[in-house]
């Protein structure tokens, strides 16, 4: 099952001001093996010189400054478009600055994709940088409380994904392979969602892979490794915010009628359940967030109720089948 | 009222299961229930033994057959992505599609882009042999692997198949299962099966799910018989069976069989049918080995169960051992040949001297011989006929045709020593065979256990099994094989645990059999008058339609042996 070469992989890596995580992140690409590969980095505005330090020490990497920051999703968006400009390329790899690839990261997922002509989204188990043993994830899904989740997060390493590849509802964009055949059937112009502006947009894309009917995968049999969110800088206020927006968004997007009435009632309780969460903690204070974030989705309503009648014709999921993949909380 | 009652009591709800674990409570249902096992199933996922650094490839490529017929959107896809799912990766899925409309079942068609290893076959319906027969001869790979197109596989289930073949020479491979729900949140009624139990088999199919079998030997066998449909996988596993190869279970639940609400089963028509395939099926199975006379009859209400006449001995030996007191002895005997349809056999009756029953029974030959420490081997010297039954314990048969029922299953070469199910009170088990349990040692199977209507996970109670060892209580066995092994070995211990020796160390390709067809009950005779407990009831009655009566005869022999206890405790001079 050995990779053919003509499937080049472009990696895609959007920074902003890290430039202390470049090196360690780049030379894991570079160690992937004999992969036909291509590296682009799209730069948000980097004030730390990340620029001429790449210019200097990797100038074979194609660097896209852009002007201001425009977040994860578009700066995203922006390498994507490059790499398919190149028609070569087979498989795009998402990777965030603070990740790194374990060795054989690309073939593993390469030579799989390769046996799958429907795979959307594949990822290995990516475990957390500073202890190997913990996981970082093996997933993202979206759980019958209506909560956007990484699968198997923090949870000590033999356990039970590790047996074999398996099909999850969406992988988590620290580190994933997308393949171009899924990036081209987009029924939208961008590949992330570029109205969320930050967090959950991969589980916004991992929803409408699935229920397009297009299939993600984690295969267990390679490894990559994060440090959680050192790359997105740590305001918690803020990504509370905006998760709890983007998650009510994006169900209203994507999820079928029977499965959003069905989460939408549970989504008093389940916040209910974090504002406790956070009291136990001490962030009792940050709660507000939480509801601020669930009345701005309310806000955005009517675009993502236009995005969803979009949508709604590439639906081919059958919703008893989507439910059971929900329940995946492994 | 079911369809009012799951409506209170929805599935998968709070309600249902406060009521479930109540009704445990209250002892109205055992605690095989469901949730216990679907606990200790999802632990058992989320610790695996294994840890694969690298995709498995290396092994012969199983080839997966599924017929597909108007399958639901979502069992199916939860089939496929089953397979998809393997940790094995040297397989191919072949679907063989026979719905009837292309346009509402279109995902069949799409599916093989989700793996480049899934073929699909379209066919017109045929029935189920044929449609899966399609896909036997599209197969490339060497072993071939029945799956149902709404069931799962266990993601480990093609890499332990590929571990028993490579590692064992195994042709035909099968597994443990249970039941998942049709939800797919619940796993229940799982079934452990036991290892490669030939009289099983003719009883039930409990192999099942999942079987793999060698290409080779279907092409041998022959694909499978459309005129068997509802018993055709009984009738090719038979046909294969008859080819003596290398069968393997794998202690492990890999397939999951999904317990659909609707399914065509209860339907009586075709419950029919399907009897009438397994009994032909069974028939052809038994004259393909050359054993004649067998009449198969299908079980009264229990669809997929069968019981076999085999041809009874004319002439049969009964030895009983000097196990109590004289008088004790004697009636014992008088009240068993009293049990005991003797039309169309010649009894050789061999007991100790001095104990002969007092009145005469016809078609009895007596032999009485000295009682001494050799009074087994002494008595199978003087017997005559091939056929032997030692007996060496109280017990009593519940129904008077045992003697043929029992003596047919020597006609089979492969049956090493018969004893049939030993019962206390008719319904609670006694003795039902010695199996070895982890550390090697023989213990009672069931023992204590109820009788009827008790699901294990383990399979019912009363079913006829293999075991390892008799408790040597009662045997049936053959003089040469008998005499030979007292000769030889010259077991040592009381004549039950020499018996029993006989029995466990019966050659590689001979089984044990408890006969739960044929039922014996221990405690007809040996109830003692309530002593230790306290009771208003006298034990020396028996209720029933006409009031409380005597015990006949047996209530002599309560008494007799109550003051022979008492005696020998020095109670009573």
């Amino acid at each position: 099952m050995k990779p053919q070469d003509d499937n080049k992989v472009a990696y895609v890596v959007v920074a902003w001001n890290n430039k202390g995580l470049l090196k360690e992140c780049i030379d894991s690409i570079h160690a992937q093996g004999h992969q036909k590969h291509k590296i682009i980095l799209v730069d948000n505005d980097s004030k730390d010189g990340t620029i001429t330090y790449i210019h200097e020490n990797y100038p074979d990497i194609e660097v896209l400054e852009q002007t201001k920051n425009y977040g994860f999703a578009k700066g995203n968006n922006i390498g994507i478009k490059k790499a398919l400009e190149d028609s070569e390329v087979k498989y795009v790899v998402l990777l965030n600055t603070d990740a790194r690839l374990g060795p054989n990261w690309a073939d593993t997922l390469v030579a799989f994709a390769q046996q799958k002509p429907q795979a959307a989204m594949l990822q290995t188990i990516t475990l957390d940088y500073y202890d190997h043993g913990i996981i970082d994830s093996t997933h993202v899904y979206l759980s019958r409380l209506g909560q956007a989740t990484q699968g198997s997060f923090r949870r000590p390493i033999p356990y039970n994904f590790d047996i074999a590849p398996q099909k999850v509802f969406g992988c988590n964009a620290a580190a994933m392979l997308i393949t171009r055949a899924f990036i081209e059937a987009q029924p939208f112009k961008d590949f992330f969602d570029e109205t969320m502006f930050m967090y959950l947009e991969d589980v916004d894309v991992a929803a409408r892979a699935t229920i397009m009917g297009w299939d993600n995968y984690v295969v267990p049999h390679a490894r990559a490794y994060h440090m959680g969110s050192a790359s997105s800088g740590s305001n918690p206020s803020f990504s509370l915010y905006m998760t709890f927006r983007n998650n009510s968004s994006l169900m209203v997007k994507n999820l079928p009628l029977l499965l959003l009435i069905r989460q939408l009632i549970t989504i008093p309780k389940s916040d209910r359940a974090s504002i406790r969460h956070l009291k136990r903690i001490g962030k009792k204070e940050d709660a507000k967030y939480i509801i601020k974030g669930r009345l701005a989705s309310l806000k955005y309503l009517p675009i993502f109720m236009i995005k969803r009648r979009k949508l709604k014709k590439y639906r081919t999921i059958d919703t008893d089948y989507l439910w059971c993949l929900m329940r995946r909380g492994f | 009222m079911k369809k009012k009652l799951s409506f209170l009591f929805p599935a998968g709800g709070t309600r249902r299961k406060v009521i479930r674990k109540l009704l445990v409570v209250l002892h109205l249902r055992n605690y095989t229930n469901t949730t216990y096992y679907n606990t200790w199933f999802w632990q058992q996922h989320q610790q695996p033994e294994l840890q694969f650094n690298q995709p498995i490839t290396d092994g012969p490529q199983i080839s997966v057959i599924v017929p597909v017929y108007n399958t639901s959107k979502r069992y199916f896809f939860e089939m496929i992505y089953s397979i998809i799912s393997q940790a094995y990766q040297n397989w191919e899925l072949i679907l063989v599609n026979a719905s009837d409309d292309d346009q509402k079942t279109a995902y069949i068609a799409e599916s093989i882009d989700k793996d480049r290893r899934i073929r699909l076959i379209k066919t017109k319906n045929a029935g189920i042999s044929a449609n899966t027969n399609l896909g036997i001869a599209a197969a490339k790979g060497s072993f071939i692997a029945f799956v149902d197109h709404d069931d799962t596989l266990d993601p480990y289930a093609l890499y332990e198949v590929a571990k028993a073949i490579t590692g064992n020479d195994a042709e035909l491979i099968y597994s443990d299962e249970d039941k998942i729900s049709d939800d797919s949140q619940t796993y229940f009624d799982p079934h452990y099966k036991p290892d490669w139990s030939p009289d099983l088999f003719t009883h039930v199919n409990y192999i099942n799910h999942l079987t793999v079998v060698k290409l080779e030997l279907l092409n041998k066998v022959g694909a499978l018989d459309p005129s068997k449909d509802g018993a055709q996988d009984y009738d090719l596993l038979l046909r294969v069976i008859d080819q003596k190869p290398v069968i393997y279970h794998i202690p492990r639940v890999l397939y999951h069989w999904r317990s659909v609400l609707n399914s065509t089963a209860q339907n009586f028509e075709s419950k029919r049918d399907i009897t009438l395939a397994g009994v032909a099926a069974l028939s052809e199975h038994f004259a393909r080995r050359g054993i004649q006379g067998a009449k198969v009859t299908a079980k009264e209400n229990r669809p997929g169960f069968y019981e076999t006449q085999l041809q009874p001995y004319q002439n049969i030996t009964l030895i009983i051992m000097p196990f109590a007191s004289d008088a004790l002895f004697r009636l014992y005997t008088e009240l068993l040949l009293l049990k005991t349809n003797l039309k169309n056999i010649k009894l050789e009756l061999i007991i100790p001297e001095g104990v002969e029953p007092t009145k005469e029974i016809k078609n009895i030959r007596l032999k009485v011989l000295p009682t001494s420490h050799s009074f087994l081997e002494e008595a199978l010297s003087a017997a005559d006929n091939e056929a032997i039954i030692v007996i060496s314990q109280v017990m009593l048969p519940l129904q008077k045709k045992w003697l043929e029922k029992l003596s047919g299953l020597l006609r089979l070469n492969h049956v090493a020593a018969v004893a049939p199910l030993i019962v206390a009170h008719g319904s609670t088990i006694e003795d039902a065979g010695l199996v070895k349990v982890g550390n090697g040692n023989l213990e009672p199977l069931f023992y204590g256990a109820p009788f009827l209507n008790n699901q294990t996970f383990f399979g019912n109670t009363d079913w006829v099994r293999n075991v390892d060892s008799l408790s040597g209580g009662f045997i049936l066995s053959r003089k040469k094989d008998l005499a030979g092994y007292l000769h030889e070995t010259k077991p040592k211990g009381a004549f039950k645990q020499q018996l029993q020796s006989f029995s466990a160390n019966a050659p590689e390709d001979r089984f044990n059999v408890i006969y739960s067809d044929v039922l014996f009950d221990n405690y007809s005779i040996c109830l003692r008058s309530g002593r230790h407990q306290k009771s208003f009831y006298n034990p020396n009655l028996q209720g029933g339609a006409s009031g409380f009566g005597l015990y006949t005869s047996e209530a002599a022999a309560i008494s007799i042996l109550a003051l022979e206890k008492e005696v020998e405790e020095g109670k009573v001079l």
